[in-house]
């Protein structure tokens, strides 16, 4: 099924749109250009995901140098925290575990998720 | 079931199925808390609230859509009834507020804490609480033994008062013979005690080895604290000479009491003699007069082993939900955390054993509640 988000023009950069599909409605972002659909549930409590800030990561550095990566990519579930891929909707502190992903389209000016 | 209301319309009752033993509220601001505090107290500019001096968790203390349009989380009471009782759907919460922070001057801390029992009560318990779902705790300042007796006597027989609350950050563990009176007071007047954790910074933070560099230890070691009172509670003598005294641990966690009973019995076999005041064994005093809230729920990745272990610790008895609702670290789907237990067992920790230990309504009004 396919599901209409909005107008292309309406979705800027660094914006995002929670549609009513799925288990909980799904959400849409636009991460420099490039679009991401995930499944707003949370796979660890359930909690609202796609209503989570999206920002950056750590790393380990040399030593006990902590460093800030992939910001702008990581999406956090408003409730407990746990961090996102974007891109693959994996957790990053236990990769099997994952929200789910949806492809997205954009067809005469309108974006669609495939559901 | 329904009944006649006096306008002759049917109100509606719902059973009590969820019962939630620890949510947070909070005043709109410090001003509002501080007009129940009596001076010298009120004007003091030292006083710690929520948010000041805290070991803050490096993703904030709340949960992110736990925000009202007005006031700090667990501050408005529409919001929070559509989050809690509406989303969570709970049924009846049982109210600790945290407002105030351990102070260094305990008689300073007493003054606040009984402030925000008079705060807690004329708005949550009153303006605030027209559907009657909500219950409240008695906080006291266990470092001035005194004092807290006072404010467990001020506050006994209210009917919405349903528990005494003791911050466990104290120096010595509970069992030492000067905290003796306030555990009896809470005896005398039929009241529960439950130990809540608080934020804990300099002397507070201190682990068996030292004081933690990360919030993740910090939080990690919440359960050795836990532990530490109850021994001591156990071999002090508390249990056996207050046989009516019920503890409930709320955000410790849980699991850990197995292992822990299993090595104060072994202990107690080899060195009975030095405590011949304890009539039994140690895990019975543990097993009859402590309950345990489920948040943060730890659940092992072996179903047979969980099950296992949630019956040796008779948790269709002692394990009550909780959300810790607007905490970051709250668990909001109550089904989820019962998930995998038999029935019976379900039904107790979502409601049973909190509607008995604190003698909670087995229904309420269903109309007007929430939106």
């Amino acid at each position: 099924v396919r599901v209409a988000v909005c107008p292309v023009e309406e979705l800027a950069v660094g914006s995002r749109r929670i549609v009513t599909a799925g288990e909980g409605g799904i959400g849409v972002f636009n991460v420099d250009g490039k679009l991401y659909a995930l499944a707003n549930r949370c796979p660890h409590a359930g909690g609202p995901l796609c209503r989570g800030v999206l920002t950056g990561t750590t790393e380990p550095g040399t030593g006990h140098e902590v460093r800030w990566v992939r910001e702008g990519r990581v999406l956090r579930c408003p409730w407990h925290s746990w961090e996102f891929d974007i891109a693959t909707g994996r957790t990053l502190t236990k990769p099997t575990v994952a929200t789910k992903t949806f492809s997205v389209v954009v067809e005469d000016g309108t974006i669609y998720v495939e559901v | 079931m329904a009944r006649a209301a006096t306008d002759g319309a049917a109100v509606e009752r719902k059973a009590t199925t969820v019962v939630d033993t620890d949510v947070h509220v909070l005043p709109r601001s410090a001003e509002e808390l501080l007009e129940y505090v009596p001076e010298p107290w009120r004007s003091r500019s030292d006083t710690q609230f929520l948010g000041a001096g805290v070991y803050v968790p490096p993703v904030g203390l709340m949960r992110k859509d736990g925000f009202p349009p007005e006031g700090p989380p667990g501050s408005d009471p529409d919001f929070l009834c559509r989050q809690l009782l509406g989303e969570s759907g709970i049924d009846l919460a049982l109210l600790i507020p945290l407002v105030i922070r351990p102070q260094a001057n305990p008689e300073h801390e007493a003054a606040l804490a009984s402030g925000l029992n008079g705060w807690q009560e004329a708005t949550w318990l009153t303006r605030y609480n027209g559907h009657g779902r909500f219950f409240g705790s008695i906080i006291a300042c266990p470092r001035q033994p005194e004092l807290a007796v006072r404010e467990i006597e001020r506050w006994a027989g209210h009917p919405l008062m349903k528990q005494v609350v003791l911050v466990p950050s104290v120096y010595q563990p509970f069992g030492e013979p000067h905290f003796r009176p306030v555990f009896e007071a809470a005896v005398r007047h039929g009241l529960p005690v439950a130990l809540h954790m608080h934020s804990r910074l300099g002397m507070f933070g201190l682990t068996p080895v030292g004081f933690p560099s990360y919030y993740f230890d910090m939080r990690s070691f919440h359960s050795n604290v836990f532990a530490a009172h109850l021994t001591s509670m156990v071999f002090g003598g508390l249990f056996e000479d207050l046989p009516d005294l019920r503890v409930a641990i709320v955000e410790g966690g849980y699991i850990w009491a197995l292992p822990l009973m299993w090595r104060l019995d072994r202990n107690w076999e080899d060195l009975r003699s030095e405590v011949p005041h304890l009539r039994r064994r140690p895990s019975e005093y543990l097993r009859e007069q402590v309950w345990f809230t489920t948040q943060p729920f730890e659940r092992p990745r072996d179903p047979d082993g969980y099950l296992q272990t949630l019956d040796w610790l008779s948790a269709d008895r002692r394990l009550m939900f909780a959300t810790d609702y607007p905490h970051w670290d709250g668990d909001y789907l109550p089904n989820d955390i019962v998930r995998g237990m038999p029935d019976a067992m379900r039904e107790r920790v979502l409601a049973g054993n909190a509607l008995e230990l604190y003698g909670l309504p087995h229904e309420y009004e269903a109309s007007g509640t929430v939106a």
